[in-house]
């Protein structure tokens, strides 16, 4: 009876002294009392956060996360070992949750094989997700709640404010502050960190810092550091832009590992009202009323019209979707892609008998295709390829495949077949190619780029598809295309494998050799209505081999500016239509020197980097 | 009064482990919590059974023995532990008693402090039991044994070394042998073994 007495007392001291030990919450730094002015400042900031959360609430932007797993290396600093890419739409309905977009099923490829086992690979991926078995997950959710400092807490009931210093962040000028829950406010998830509020209304233009850990030490679940920015996008509208995770030191297993991410947000004006596509009305904004000179077709031509209208329908779609940008008259594509389509088409004679046209699609990942007579080219591909003669091998394949008849199904002719929801786009949208008519296009395309003006560049260009070979391995969330083409055989070889064989050995030593270039060298897309811009940023040559950085992430940092309409050529809420873009066949007969023709130093493609972009409706993001 | 103890210590520790604090930002990520821990363990205990005419009543006797344990983490909050115990040290009259249990197990929270996880358990399976020697006629005596049901409510502290070893730093139990029968004259008796345990643990994946 004594022995039993004991055990239990035992017990109950034990439970008890391990609750008197508990973790306290974390210390933060010494509280600096606020001078009414900045407490005013601080008020507003937080009025300003819950009328951009209502304000967020009537709108579902896309949310595209690519993360890479690096790990330590002695020359590089580090390297990615692994990434994963995520595209979802935010919804903000009852909960704060997010809407993923669906990816095509594994066997299906730009091959066109079916790989042996995929679909059992799948099943088994699926289950053990199910189970909560996979040994590290990435929540999209998670990501996309970066845009937030505290969706429902944020205010001085919960977090402790103290001034640090007056700062220019670009032109805004702002107050920056440290931010951290009041000691007696439990939970996780909440911010801390540091804010910088804008001294005109009070809004929150970047914040910097990371989210309260779970307190049990043995807790699954992770938060990371982030540095998350927003911009003016309308008068008085600041938003979430874009957010830049790093962690250094995290443990996976027994190996250390880092993680670096970005998040992105657009399509803030695309869908105002309606949470989910019902896609009721298509707009198709370029729409020409025909009626008037209204004559026969023949076989011929009424094939060709059906063809065409598939293609309308499909861009359209994806341009709603958020997937494809709206054309910007004089934009990147016109200046510089269709530039490059006709310094192909010249030289080979191509006589196309409809208009060529170049569109970009919004995804961070590295894929191509067409769509009848448009070439879309994704803004990650762009965005690496480091000079014009790479630029041009990609759009030279397209160019074979349009040239060599591989059309889209005409199945999309018929507007039912587009009636989905967003996120299904890359299941019930198939626009890759196969393998056979890939490895035509390639064939072809190299007779093209080998009549052109970029015949005695091509060793650079292949310098790109051997830099995309050496991490096509490790990178296979950038690689994997979710629409179109990817740059790669099921193999792991480029298409463009001849292009490949042309150029010199990879060296990391020699700076003057840029094979690829980090991820949003050469584009931006503005949040607020999808157009994508060049960057009007100064362009530095590397010093050493780890500025080089071929198709990593990197830090974000905006030069912020305020909404000024005087600035903006063109109207920032525009709708989002697809304007009839010029044609690049139409274009007089190229003068293929006049194609500027940069030195790699300056790793400038086509189109002058330095000449002043068009600016986005808000602030000019200089990365 | 012992039985309403537990039951009552049963209620707060368990309500303490469902208060779930709320994240006002999801995580970005999370790890995988399954795991198996296997261990070792040395045990204590009170046998609840003096062997004097088969009647319940505390032993002068306690028994020693080892044992083993699998705890299978599904969730934070959903896991598995398997128990098998052979208490066979310091027998009195042949009287031991060996326990196969398993069942649901909840950790109540994980602190800094020691880096201990202080839990608590149900857990229901049998008992094989050496009941003693029993006369059985013409000068001969033969060894009972018999299998019971069993059933365990306990809870314990364990102390994390490092990512792989855990250290069980005390397990108490308190088992319930619902229908312990030795003849007919004693249906109805309840068998209450009772006894402690310290053990060291490995996490195998």
């Amino acid at each position: 009876m004594m022995f039993r007495k004991i055990s239990l007392i035992f017990l109950i001291i034990t439970l008890s002294a391990a609750c008197a030990f508990a973790k306290k919450e974390p210390k933060y730094g010494q509280v600096r009392q606020l001078t009414p002015e900045q407490a005013a400042l601080v008020q507003k900031a937080v009025a300003r956060e819950k009328v951009l959360i209502r304000s967020i609430k009537l709108r579902t932007p896309l949310v595209e996360t690519y993360i890479q797993n690096t790990r330590p290396d002695v020359k590089l600093y580090e390297v990615p070992i692994s990434d994963t890419y995520m595209l979802s739409r935010v919804d903000f309905g009852k909960v704060f949750t997010d809407k993923a977009f669906v990816n095509r099923p594994a066997g299906s490829s730009s091959s066109g094989k079916h790989k042996f086992f995929s679909g059992s690979l799948a099943s088994i991926t699926g289950l053990t997700k199910a189970l909560g078995l996979e040994k590290f997950t990435y929540q999209p959710n998670g990501f996309m709640g970066m845009m937030f400092l505290d969706p429902t807490g944020f205010d001085t009931q919960h977090y402790v404010f103290s001034f640090v210093r007056p700062e220019f962040v670009g032109s805004v000028r702002t107050w920056v502050f440290d931010v951290h829950p009041r000691p007696e406010v439990k939970g996780m998830g909440r911010f801390y960190g540091r804010v910088w509020i804008e001294d005109e209304d009070g809004n929150i233009v970047r914040f910097n810092g990371t989210y309260t850990a779970p307190t049990s030490e043995d807790s699954s679940k992770y938060y990371f550091h982030f540095d998350s920015w927003r911009m003016n996008v309308q008068p008085g509208v600041w938003l979430p832009i874009a957010v830049y995770v790093e962690e250094t030191t995290r443990m996976e297993g027994n190996k250390t590992v880092g993680l670096k991410a970005q998040t992105h947000f657009w399509g803030y004006s695309l869908k105002l009202p309606t949470r989910d596509s019902e896609n009721v009305s298509i707009k198709v904004d370029d729409a020409v009323d025909n009626s008037q000179d209204s004559q026969d077709v023949g076989p011929l031509q009424a094939s060709r019209i059906w063809v065409s209208q598939a293609e309308n329908n499909v861009i359209d779609r994806l341009v709603e979707a958020g997937l494809v940008a709206p054309l910007t008259q004089g934009g990147y594509e016109n200046k510089v892609l269709d530039q490059i389509v006709i310094n192909l088409v010249v030289p080979n004679n191509l006589a196309f008998t409809d208009q060529l046209h170049t569109r970009i699609l919004l995804t961070d990942t590295i894929e191509t295709t067409t769509v009848g007579n448009t070439i879309l080219i994704s803004k990650g591909l762009i965005d690496t390829l480091p000079n014009e003669p790479a630029i041009a091998s990609v759009v030279a394949m397209e160019l074979a495949h349009i040239a060599m008849g591989h059309h889209i199904d005409t199945r999309y002719a018929f507007n039912d077949r587009l009636l989905f929801p967003d996120e299904s786009t890359f299941v019930r949208i198939n626009m890759y190619h196969n393998d056979h008519d890939n490895q035509e296009a390639a064939k072809k395309a190299m007779e093209y780029l080998q009549n052109s003006m970029y015949k005695d560049q091509l060793p650079t260009a292949g310098l790109y598809y051997a830099q995309l070979v050496d991490r096509a391995k490790a990178l296979k969330g950038l690689t994997t295309p979710r629409l179109g083409d990817s740059l790669l055989k099921t193999d792991g070889t480029p298409w463009m494998a001849a292009l490949q064989k042309m150029a010199p050995k990879l060296n990391w030593d020699d700076l003057t050799q840029m094979a690829a270039l980090p991820l949003e060298s050469w584009l931006k897309t503005d949040p607020w209505d999808d157009k994508v811009h060049q960057l009007n940023a100064k362009i530095y040559a590397p010093m050493n081999a780890r500025d080089k950085m071929p198709f990593e992430v990197t830090p974000i940092f905006y030069k912020l500016q305020r909404y000024d309409v005087s600035r903006v050529t063109t109207p920032a809420a525009s709708a989002s239509g697809t304007a009839a873009p010029p044609p690049a066949s139409d274009q007089p007969a190229a003068k293929p020197n006049d194609a500027p023709s940069s030195p790699p130093a300056e790793q400038a493609p086509a189109g002058d980097t330095n000449t002043t972009q068009q600016q986005p409706p808000a602030a000019a993001p200089n990365q | 009064m012992m039985r309403q103890s537990i039951v009552a210590l049963l209620s707060i520790v368990l309500a303490a482990g469902t208060l779930s604090a709320r994240s006002q930002v999801v995580p970005a990520a999370a790890k995988s919590p399954f795991s198996i821990t296997v261990g070792g363990m040395a045990s204590a205990f009170q046998p609840d059974y003096a062997g004097v005419d088969g009647f319940v009543e505390t032993s002068p006797y306690r028994l020693y023995g080892v044992g083993t344990y699998v705890d299978v983490r599904f969730t934070r909050w959903v896991q598995i532990e398997g128990e098998a115990r052979w208490l066979r040290f310091n027998q009195f009259d042949h009287i031991y008693q060996d326990n196969y249990l398993i069942g649901p197990r909840f950790p109540i929270h994980h602190f800094h402090f020691l880096r201990a996880t202080p839990y608590v358990k149900a857990l229901g399976g049998y008992a094989k039991m050496g009941l003693g020697y029993y006369y059985a006629g013409e000068g001969n005596y033969v060894l009972v044994t018999g299998k019971f049901t069993d059933i365990a409510y306990g809870g314990g502290v364990d102390l994390k070394l490092n990512k792989r070893f855990s250290i069980r730093a005390f397990d108490f139990e308190y088992q319930q042998y619902p229908k312990f029968v030795k003849n007919s004259l004693l249906q109805g008796q309840q068998l209450f073994p009772y006894g402690a345990s310290v053990g060291i643990g490995y996490k195998l994946f």
